[in-house]
């Protein structure tokens, strides 16, 4: 294979090769964009609030103190990554016949695809706006029934969103 | 209130039995004898029952809870069954019903507190023909309307 | 034997067979909910329609051909239940044909109609029949649109059981179940239409010792354990079969468990043992046994204190200990709770290795545990094993006066218990603590392993293989279900999804995994020890040793007792009929 052939050099016309006009284009574009309105987002000081089809942190719709869960395990059963774990107990009263004593994602395991949020007989579990997501630990990125309740009201965007596109 | 039948009873009892292939078959008629004779068919009275034919306690449950006409709770000294089946609702049986029900103050298979009526919405008696039908207690009332039998109860009060 | 035709496959069948019952013995499954190999036939759920013709006769009497020699078979006009229709020669059935189809199809709706859609939380859900069949034998859609009738929930039967009226679908199981099994006629259908539930007397409860068996029978989740309730979804769990060490009987069991931990106890139908049916000691009793106060590794008594050491330590301190001791020093304890192999091997190392006379084992007899059905009245599971193995034929075992007074006049010193725990012989108990040595295997902490000198940590019953003779001599081999540090994932243990794809850094597989060990492995090194020169590397060896030793055992295999479902002594090589089970997902009863 030839490889003196085509390039690059000979490609370039004799201002091109002289490099200086071409400097001053690059620096002309820069200086230009001094003057342009600024698009960067500062972001820690300055937060992204996504829509509602953006699938965040997976999170337990509470209702007052309830949460919607029955624990009936199809989302840790269609989980493709094993990050749910639920166990159920026996509630009191009869409406709601049991409860997940137990719910944990492991959020190290978790790929945000939704499949838990689909399968919600209960639409219990659903995809919240929440991306930063940092833990210290392995043991810290698990995270249990109370860090994954959020108040109903806080999840409108997302049940909207559900009850039109699913 | 001891839950006994008398002598004579027993031996209708008796009588009954050897009628049937199996002395089981003897459940109903004993049942509604039961039922004659102390209004309802309360727990003891099953299990007295029971024990006079040999069978289960579980068994008599079944069969007298399968059929609406052995009471499982007291009921009224005046039986009041509404027809609403297709014949007496088309003649307005099922308005009847609830006139009735209004002008007594309790619902199907209730009873007014004061144990005079109970009520019943009862399917077809077979008396199509006098529609709309209403039966107080073994007598039956045909081609009725709301003010004869309002009529009919304050009589009987 | 007559023949029939289903499906156009021919199938000999036995006289007076039902259809479903020559179809189910030649593997073809015909969907049913109310009838149940071992119950009597009630029909009444009628989702076992079928087309069922006979062929054409002529007037003489002689069958009717067409061109092909063919039988012309005329069909009767309705549709008949399988489940009652008794087979007669050359019957023809259909189970799949348009007609049937359609019925099944509509029965299954029919039944669906009142049925709550709350397979979510329902703990039948993955092993439910009418889930099963509105998948495979429905339209996939009802067109029910009023509202759906709503009955009693969550009403208590009993001790055990737990009755949700709504998912009832009125089969009748349950009640033919204790009235024919259990003999106790407490259930009944009360109401009818579409009001009808199962009731009781008033006052009167499902108590019998095999109530549960109605949770297992029940085609729905109607019946539920009172016990398990929600513990689990089945799927997260893994069934390994075992075999019951709770009486003599031996009845056949799955072993539910979840985390390496068991949840749940289950028949396994075995025709010479236990047919479908376990009983609810069986089934609740062990499981705390077998999760609760474990020995968790081998301890060694210092300073009048047990603490935990390791295997090697542990092994090489009793070897000094015991080698300190005359052989007829030693008192040697046998169990009827362990296997014929951890005897074997035991009563090996006594007779032929230390050459003690001293092996003898305790008697657990209680008679207000037998009855009629399964429970027999020997709480131990492999007392005829034991004996068979010991060649000892007294029925009472050890001696406790005589054995009491040698230790107080000194003549034994030494005690080497195997799986024992005196539970019943309390009296005895205080003896430990005048011996000089109390070597014990135990696999949970009691009175005994207080007052041993060394506990070898013993595998449970779960997670142990091994073989065991029941009361009517038949030898069963049961495998583990649980992971110990020993036989960590043991060939072809049935896993649960969560096992198969678990990380180490998964809280669920975090549980404890116990550092115990068979008998018999720990004999073995105590008995290389004492220059036996032993090499069984797996329990499988253990066994094929003894069959060529022990005479009663001679031609088995761990094999041809998985295969005949347990042999019976003496007939090793010839084994009783095999008697087909189904008991994969989709055919089971």
């Amino acid at each position: 294979m030839n490889i003196t052939k085509n390039t690059e050099a000979e490609r370039l016309n004799f201002w091109e090769r002289m490099y200086l006009p071409e400097i001053a284009r690059g620096l002309g574009l820069t200086f230009r964009q001094m003057f342009k309105p600024s698009f960067v987002r500062q972001y820690p000081e300055e937060k992204w609030e996504p829509t509602g089809s953006y699938r965040g942190r997976p999170v337990l719709v509470a209702e007052g103190n309830d949460e919607r869960c029955v624990a009936c395990g199809l989302c840790a059963r269609v989980c493709p990554a094993l990050a749910i774990q639920v166990q159920a107990s026996e509630t009191l009263d009869l409406s709601k016949e049991r409860f997940p004593v137990l719910f944990e994602i492991n959020m190290l395991r978790c790929i945000y695809c939704g499949f838990c949020e689909e399968v919600c007989p209960e639409e219990a579990i659903i995809m919240s706006k929440d991306y930063e997501l940092v833990f210290k630990s392995q043991k810290e990125a698990i995270l249990g029934k109370e860090q994954l309740r959020v108040p109903v009201e806080q999840l409108q965007d997302r049940l909207e969103f559900l009850r039109q596109y699913r | 209130m001891e839950i006994r039948f008398s002598e004579a009873e027993l031996k209708e009892i008796e009588q009954h039995k050897s009628k049937y292939p199996n002395p089981k078959s003897a459940l109903m008629p004993v049942l509604w004898m039961a039922q004659n004779k102390w209004g309802w068919l309360s727990n003891e009275v099953m299990q007295y029952v029971a024990d006079l034919l040999n069978l289960t306690y579980a068994h008599v449950l079944g069969v007298a809870t399968f059929y609406t006409m052995y009471f499982k709770k007291p009921m009224g000294k005046y039986h009041v069954q509404v027809c609403t089946n297709v014949s007496c609702m088309l003649h307005k049986g099922d308005e009847m019903f609830e006139q009735v029900s209004n002008k007594l103050g309790i619902g199907h298979n209730e009873r007014t507190s004061d144990g005079l009526f109970s009520l019943e919405e009862v399917e077809c008696m077979g008396a199509c023909g006098g529609a709309p039908m209403v039966a107080i207690n073994e007598d039956f009332y045909e081609k009725t309307n709301i003010s004869f039998v309002s009529k009919m109860l304050d009589e009987l009060k | 034997m007559p023949n029939i035709y289903i499906d156009g496959k021919k199938v000999e069948a036995k006289d007076g067979q039902t259809i479903i019952e020559a179809a189910f013995q030649n593997g073809i499954n015909i969907p049913h909910f109310c009838w149940h190999p071992e119950l009597s036939v009630s029909g009444n759920c009628r989702m076992c329609l079928v087309e069922v013709g006979m062929p054409k006769k002529f007037a003489d009497g002689s069958i009717e051909r067409d061109e092909n020699g063919h039988f012309v078979v005329g069909y009767f006009p309705k549709l008949q239940i399988a489940c009652s229709t008794q087979i007669s020669d050359n019957m023809h059935v259909k189970t799949v044909s348009e007609n049937a189809v359609k019925a099944q199809e509509s029965v299954s709706e029919f039944i669906l109609i009142n049925h709550p859609l709350d397979c979510p939380i329902c703990d039948e859900a993955g092993q439910c029949k009418l889930q099963e069949y509105a998948f495979n034998h429905s339209r996939g859609e009802s067109r029910f649109e009023e509202t759906k009738n709503h009955n009693v929930k969550r009403v208590s039967w009993g001790p055990n059981v737990i009755f949700d009226g709504e998912r009832c679908i009125t089969c009748s199981r349950c009640i033919r179940f204790s009235n024919e099994v259990a003999n106790q006629e407490v259930l009944t259908f009360a109401q009818r239409g579409d009001k009808v539930t199962i009731q009781l007397f008033e006052g009167t409860q499902l108590d019998n010792p095999y109530s549960m068996n109605v949770i297992d029978i029940c085609p729905v989740g109607a019946l539920t354990s009172k016990d398990f309730r929600f513990k689990s979804r089945v799927w997260d769990m893994s069934f390994n079969e075992s075999i019951c060490n709770s009486c003599g009987k031996g009845c056949n069991i799955k072993v539910g468990v979840r985390n390496n931990e068991v949840l749940r106890i289950e028949p396994r139908p075995n025709h010479y043992v236990n047919n479908h049916w376990m009983c609810d000691y069986g089934r609740l009793n062990p499981i705390d046994k077998i999760n609760e106060k474990r020995v968790l590794s081998p301890m060694v008594k210092v300073n009048g204190k047990l603490s935990d050491t390791t295997w090697d330590n542990a092994i090489s301190t009793a070897i000094e200990k015991l080698k300190k001791f005359k052989p007829s020093e030693v008192m040697f304890v046998g169990s009827a709770f362990a296997t014929n192999e951890d005897n074997y091997l035991y009563s090996k190392f006594v007779k032929t290795v230390f050459k003690s006379h001293n092996l003898d084992s305790f008697v657990y007899i209680n008679e207000s545990f037998a009855d009629k059905k399964l429970r027999v009245s020997d709480k131990t599971p492999n007392s005829t094993g034991m004996k068979e193995i010991y060649g000892n034929t007294n029925t009472h075992g050890v001696e406790i006066s005589l054995l009491k007074e040698k230790i107080d006049h000194h003549n034994i010193k030494a005690i080497y218990i195997i799986d024992d725990n005196f539970a019943s012989k309390t009296d005895f108990i205080p003896y430990l603590d005048k011996l000089e040595l109390v070597i014990v295997h135990s696999s949970n902490h009691n009175a005994v392993t207080d007052r041993a000198h060394i506990v070898f940590a013993l595998s449970n019953f779960a997670e142990n293989e091994g073989t065991i003779t029941n009361i009517n001599k038949r030898v069963q081999h049961f495998a583990p279900a649980l992971t110990t540090k020993e036989n960590l994932r043991f060939m072809g243990m049935k896993m649960s999804r969560l096992d198969k794809f678990g990380a180490n850094n998964d809280r669920w597989t975090n549980h404890d995994t116990r550092d115990t060990k068979a008998i018999w492995s720990v004999i073995q090194k105590i008995a290389n020890s004492f220059n036996a020169n032993w090499s069984f590397s797996s329990v499988k060896d253990v066994f094929e040793d003894l069959t060529h030793h022990i005479e009663s055992f001679k031609g088995m295999t761990y094999n041809s007792l998985k295969e005949y479902q347990g042999l019976v002594l003496g007939k090793g090589t010839n084994p009783d009929k095999k008697v087909k089970n189904y008991e994969s997902h989709y055919m089971k009863p």
